[in-house]
């Protein structure tokens, strides 16, 4: 295993609370104020689609909590016939709690593999349980799990996935290895996994325990989607298994098996579309407590001033990192390769910048804010991004701590008794952006967000030919805000003295944007600067914004409405958890060199 | 009996209220009244399938509102008190902000258990309300709610009531800034000549609720079946067109 380059560096220590003052875009932490980036900055649409994944990504929170507390896991059963098919449990024991991760793989016609949601038929199925299986549940499990949305669940069950072999990479590694070979790494590096799932579900859908149970009754996954993200890297796991045993069967006496080098190299596919953007709309409470955390991150670092020689020469091998998983990074869409180069072409210059005495000097007086204000300047929105989450590395003392705060009690609060006026200027203070929109030109009104009989898939349609605009979903949170505006300054004409409940006497079907409104004037993270239904609107954005929480790596877009992406890549085996490793080695990684 | 979880429920009933035609905001509202009720042991679900029947024929009103200092009268026009009611009771909040305390005339009501989860958000401001109506079994039970809550939870105490006599028809509700604020006839029962006949107290409902919060909620498989076919009317019809709206493959 490779030693990573912050290993010196220092290691999270106790968490140091911190509490939101929404007067001002400032947090008191640990006693001290700390100045966050302005929302207008943080939630511009565009912005969020140039986020990069960071140390509190959800899959490098799992793994570090994995390693931490020393989670053991077992196989239970691998009952697969020659070609890979049957089932096969691991056993999870982690401190008091053991749980079971149930995979059933089964023949699929090469036409019936298909990325959608609204496919019926997968290669693989899969469960996470709680405690111990009976036979009785595992029948349970046998008729259902292959059923996906179709199914069941009993409330044991925390998350529910599937899968399909990767058509680019699975025949060719069981092909390897029966060979008695290792797989070409620079095929692994066109597609660094061997199977991709296309949902996973877990929040109490399908008759799963809920997630209010999860989170106060499963220690281990009691942070946002680590039930979900554990349940990815043990398909990685049985993935691995799985070629191997395949090669096995099909080679006796030559096949081999993977070398841990190319094991850790290989990830879990990911097929992500429009489903995952109406969570952000709906959850803005959620999403305000996750960016809020990486701007407190963010905040504490830039106020530190020890930008000393271990530290850049750091932060100078972390960007040459980058550099070289991104250009072995191969994606489809020429406008995302074009990103590449440009952040590679930045990483470049930013290295060769550092390395000037007079810079790094500047650095060294003036803190990491002077780095930020440069890369702002000289290299743009996704080089800063970029940047920040390599600085997070730095410091993880100072940023591994906010990863318990990633919860949050999602209520959206009602203050009837403020005056009507006072609501007015809620508004024009935090919603500027919204209003700034003009709905009269139906370029900005062209587009609606519906749900589809097929399985309820989250679709766009035009309002200029397609059927269904009756019927849409309400994710429109710039329109709503124009509309309740122009209805209160209605309101307010008649009755200057006006209170919010009078208004919603009047108008009860404003009711969700007042309760939105009130909520998130505190919460400046909470909604996403932009006009969902804007004729140009690039729902990609959305996507990246929440993958980057996820930890996903290699984003690789198959058009404007879906994208293909890369998880756990590089991340620790589960041979390695038992060893003394650091489990944050695994950022930006790069073709093992065997 | 079918098993599903409390977010599933909540997220199944939202769909289906906004098949009703309610609004975000209402149909949010009225799906987590449905669900609280039945964490609570009021019974939300067995209400709802009994008020489905009407709430599918009829469009509903939002309630009429008229008022005198902090007294309301609230007309429903026979409709459920799953719509329209949180502005109304927001105002009742409002002017026992105000005054101290203020009551509510609730007419021509149906399901008026449903108003129960909307006054424990009130009190979870810090204030005390209680509600009573006549069973429509039986005028002479009348089933009387007390509610005390802050911040941090709610406090609920239920009990029924017998007179020897029918009472009236309507819901009267009263919120007040402290149990002292209370007006006699809310905080007196016995004072009105009614004997008690069952009480349940708030440790009793407390645990009920924390069983069901934290396992699965079981419902008739009819209803779950009837609230899927109501969702769905919300759902768009799917054509080669709109699958290209999605994706790619």
């Amino acid at each position: 295993m490779t030693t990573s380059i912050t290993d010196q560096l220092t290691r999270a220590d106790n968490a140091i609370g911190a509490v939101f003052d929404p007067r001002v875009s400032t947090v008191i932490d640990d006693g001290a104020a700390l100045t966050l980036r302005p929302a207008a900055v943080v939630m511009d649409l565009d912005r969020l689609g140039m986020m990069q994944p960071s140390r509190l990504s959800f899959m490098r929170t799992l793994v570090r909590r994995m390693v931490q507390e020393a989670w053991r896991i077992t196989e239970e059963r691998f009952a697969l016939d020659n070609d890979g098919y049957g089932e096969a449990i691991y056993c999870l024991e982690a401190g008091a709690e053991s749980y079971r991760f149930v995979v059933f793989s089964s023949p699929l016609e090469k036409a019936h593999r298909n990325d959608r949601v609204i496919s019926n038929q997968w290669d693989l199925t899969m469960a996470l349980v709680r405690g111990n299986l009976s036979d009785a549940q595992l029948d349970q499990l046998r008729l259902n799990v292959p059923l996906q949305e179709a199914g069941r669940m009993e409330e044991t069950v925390l998350v529910l996935s599937r899968a399909n072999r990767s058509a680019r990479s699975f025949a060719e590694v069981v092909a390897a290895l029966a060979a008695g070979q290792q797989p070409d790494v620079e095929r692994l590096k066109i597609a660094g996994y061997l199977c991709r799932t296309t949902a996973v579900y877990g929040s109490g859908k399908f008759g799963m325990a809920g997630w209010h149970v999860v989170k106060t009754s499963c220690r281990s996954f009691r942070t946002p989607f680590s039930g979900e993200m554990f349940t990815c890297y043990m398909l990685r796991h049985f993935s691995c298994r799985q070629v191997e045993h395949i090669a096995r069967q099909r080679s006796p006496g030559s096949a081999v098996t993977l070398a841990p080098e190319i094991e850790r190299y290989i990830g879990i596919g990911n097929a992500t579309g429009l489903g995952m953007a109406p969570f952000l709309i709906k959850h803005p409470v959620l999403i305000s407590h996750w960016m809020t955390q990486r701007e407190i991150a963010l905040a504490r670092i830039m106020s530190q001033t020890d930008c000393d020689a271990p530290k850049l020469c750091a932060l100078q091998s972390m960007l040459e990192q980058v550099v070289q998983h991104l250009q072995e990074t191969t994606v489809a869409a020429d406008y995302q390769t074009s990103r590449n180069q440009i952040l590679i072409a930045a990483c470049l210059a930013l290295i060769s910048k550092v390395a000037q005495p007079v810079f790094s000097d500047a650095l060294k007086r003036g803190g990491w804010q002077v780095l930020q204000t440069f890369v702002e300047d000289h290299y743009g929105p996704a080089a800063e991004e970029l940047v920040q989450v390599l600085l997070f590395e730095l410091y993880p003392h100072l940023v591994d701590s906010l990863e318990e705060s990633m919860a949050a009690d999602e209520t959206l609060d009602l203050d009837s008794g403020m005056t009507l006026i006072e609501l007015l200027v809620l508004l024009e203070t935090h919603y500027d952006w919204a209003l700034n929109i003009d709905f009269n030109d139906p370029n900005h009104h062209a587009l609606f967000w519906y749900r589809s009989e097929e399985k309820m898939e989250p679709r766009l349609g035009d309002r200029a030919c397609d059927a269904g605009a009756e019927r849409e979903l309400p994710l429109l949170i710039a329109l709503g805000v124009r509309q309740c505006f122009d209805a209160i300054q209605k309101s307010l004409a008649e009755n200057p003295e006006s209170l919010v409940v009078d208004f919603l006497i009047e108008h009860p079907d404003q009711l969700a944007t007042v309760r939105r409104v009130q909520t998130l004037c505190g919460l400046p993270y909470g909604d996403i600067r932009g006009n969902l239904s804007d004729r140009n609107l690039e729902p990609m954005h959305l996507l990246r914004a929440k993958l980057s929480f996820f930890g996903v790596g290699k984003f690789d877009p198959k058009s404007k409405l879906w994208v293909r992406n890369t998880m756990f890549q590089g991340a620790p085996i589960i041979e390695d958890l038992s060893q003394d490793i650091n489990p944050d080695h695994w950022y930006f990684p790069t073709a093992p060199v065997l | 009996m079918l098993r599903v979880s409390y977010g599933e429920l909540l997220a199944q009933l939202k769909q289906s209220f906004e098949a009703f035609g309610y609004s975000l905001g209402e149909y949010e509202s009225a799906a987590t009244c449905v669900l609280s009720l039945e964490l609570w042991g009021f019974g939300g679900l067995a209400l709802l399938e009994a008020a489905l029947p009407s709430l599918e024929l009829h469009k509903q009103w939002a309630p009429a509102v008229t008022y005198e200092s902090n007294a309301l009268m609230l007309d429903c026009y026979q409709g459920s008190a799953l719509f329209g009611l949180i502005p109304s009771l927001e105002l009742i909040y409002v002017k026992a902000r105000q005054h101290g305390a203020s009551r509510a005339t609730l007419l021509n009501c149906t399901e008026p258990e449903f108003v129960l989860p909307l006054l424990m958000q009130i009190c979870q401001r810090g204030y005390y309300a209680s509600i009573y109506w006549p069973s429509t079994e039986d005028p002479t039970h009348l089933r009387w709610v007390l509610l005390e809550g802050d911040v941090s939870g709610i406090r609920v105490d239920s009990k029924i009531w017998q007179a020897s006599a029918p009472l009236e028809t309507s819901v009267s509700i009263e919120v007040a800034r402290s149990d002292s604020e209370f007006s006699p006839d809310h905080s007196d029962p016995e004072g009105q000549g009614l004997s008690l006949q069952d009480h349940w107290g708030n440790a009793a409902l407390q645990a009920l609720f924390e069983e069901r919060y934290m396992s699965s909620v079981t419902i008739d498989p009819w209803l779950w079946s009837r609230l899927q076919d109501l969702g769905r009317q919300v759902l768009v019809p799917s054509s080669e067109a709109s699958r290209s709206g999605a994706g790619a493959d």
